[in-house]
């Protein structure tokens, strides 16, 4: 008879090696699954904006990126020229030297088109000055688009720096003074450098024109004293 | 006598014509060298690699045929040119050869050229490729008289396809190739096999998984599966007597399938 014994330590030196083996294989599989998920995460961030363009634009429009010599080709203002823009995610301009866009169709009022949420994603490579804030002002200049003032002025007090956003935002109601948004950030900036009445004026002859909503609930912030 | 050591004397590789298994192959296999015997006379190989039943078959077909044909069964090779004479003198005169005396081999010759049509010799060679060169040219020679007709069996190998090439292949009749279990003749197999030896309770614990882990070593050769199954069941045989908490009574382990191929050599540690 064989020796068992010895039979039981060359089989579970055996099972040990498979182990391991299976083990390096399992462990090599999830360092590679982990390295991919991970590249992707950071070496593309994603920018996702609702659009209201008909889906034949935004194909036209992710063609014309493409072909866009060196400025930084954001074309906030082709992107936002047919609706009001919602930049949901990657404000910083760090966040866009390299992307992603996403457009998301949530227009449903447009005729003959799907109400399906249609993404086009486009790769944003760096190019111009890689300040976008910088980029998109030295565009205003010759396009003169208010969903570019628009964008600053948001841009800007987001950044807290308010004597800029209150700029932006008179662009912006010089431009059209319907805009609500503009109203608010033009209020809310000046309320930020100390000027309160000259804030609570502001809403109020908006409120008068337009009747809006937000516009009372921030006045009765900014009296209140509290946070907006 | 423990159910272990019941099941591991099944797998004895031995020629046990009662313990044959009937499979799908092997029963085609049987079939066309049953119908080769119909055939004008000349020379039937049969080859495939060791342990695949060519001398199982030759066996069989002995047994069943011998009472109906002329047919004469050489298990073991001749080496010596005088001994496989004599095993021929007997055959074709019944009586022993003389001691002292030889055979003329053209006489010889001339004597079957005159059973043409009298007789119908068929003469089984197991293990053809052992016999020396000079007896497998009397052979040729002997199968183109027509009354004795050869069925030799050879391992497939390059070699020895070349010893079929040279010497028979013009004569050769039939070619039968026997080859190696699929996987799942080779689960037929070992459940036939416990079945005869009414193992139901072993063969109902072998499951398709170790039947591949069976394969895998085994690649499906019969002398393989034989001699793996044996020490699996002389591993379990061991445990039941000396350790028997050790194992698992109501399943098969692959573990002990595992460590019989270590035994044998499969796996490498």
């Amino acid at each position: 008879m064989y020796d068992i014994d010895k039979l039981e330590q060359q089989w579970l030196r055996y099972r040990r090696k498979k182990v391991i083996l299976w083990s390096i294989i399992g462990l090599c599989g999830c360092i590679t699954v982990g390295a991919t998920v991970y590249l992707a995460n950071t070496k593309v961030s994603s920018l996702e904006v609702s659009s209201s363009m008909p889906i034949s634009k935004k194909n036209s429009f992710s063609k014309n990126r493409e072909v866009l010599p060196k400025k930084h080709n954001l074309q906030t203002k082709n992107m936002l020229s047919s609706g009001v823009p919602s930049l949901v995610s990657g404000q910083n301009s760090e966040n866009l030297r390299v992307g992603q866009i996403v457009f998301q169709k949530t227009d449903d009022k447009m005729p003959n088109k799907s109400k399906k949420h249609k993404k086009i994603l486009i790769t944003v490579a760096e190019r111009g000055s890689g300040n976008i804030a910088l980029d998109i002002e030295n565009r205003f200049e010759f396009a003169k688009d208010k969903a570019d003032s628009l964008f600053l002025a948001k841009y800007y007090y987001d950044k807290m720096d308010y004597s800029k956003a209150e700029k932006w935002a008179l662009e912006t109601n010089k431009l059209d003074n319907s805009i609500e948004e503009s109203w608010l950030i033009f209020a809310k900036a000046k309320a930020k450098q100390g000027k309160r009445v000259e804030s609570l004026e502001v809403l109020k002859a908006f409120n008068d024109q337009s009747e809006s909503a937000e516009a009372k609930i921030l006045m009765d912030k900014i009296r209140r004293g509290k946070k907006f | 006598m423990s159910r272990y050591t019941e099941a591991k004397n099944t797998f004895i590789d031995e020629i046990d014509l009662d313990a044959y298994i009937d499979l799908e192959s092997s029963r085609a296999s049987y079939d066309q060298l049953a119908h080769s015997f119909k055939k004008s006379l000349k020379i039937v190989l049969v080859f495939g690699q060791p342990g695949t039943g060519k001398s199982l078959l030759l066996n069989r077909i002995y047994r069943d045929k011998r009472q109906q044909r002329e047919l004469y069964f050489f298990d073991t090779p001749i080496m010596h040119k005088k001994v496989f004479f004599s095993k021929l003198f007997n055959i074709l005169t019944k009586q022993e050869l003389p001691q002292d005396s030889s055979i003329d081999f053209e006489t010889f010759i001339e004597y079957l050229k005159s059973q043409k049509g009298k007789r119908e010799i068929i003469i089984l060679l197991d293990e053809a490729q052992m016999y020396p060169e000079v007896i497998l040219e009397k052979i040729r020679v002997l199968s183109d008289t027509g009354v004795i007709k050869f069925v030799i069996s050879l391992h497939q190998t390059e070699d020895e396809d070349l010893i079929a090439k040279e010497h028979f292949q013009s004569r050769i009749w039939e070619t039968i190739e026997l080859k190696n279990a699929t996987k799942n003749e080779l689960k037929t197999y070992i459940y036939k096999k416990l079945l005869m030896r009414e193992q139901f309770e072993l063969a109902n614990q072998i499951k398709d998984r170790h039947c591949a882990l069976l394969y895998k070593y085994t690649l499906g050769n019969y002398r393989e599966i034989n001699k793996m199954i044996y020490t699996v069941f002389e591993i379990y045989e061991y445990y039941d007597k000396n350790n028997p908490h050790k194992i698992k009574h109501d399943t098969f382990s692959t573990k002990i399938i595992e460590m019989a191929a270590i035994k044998l050599g499969y796996i490498h540690v």
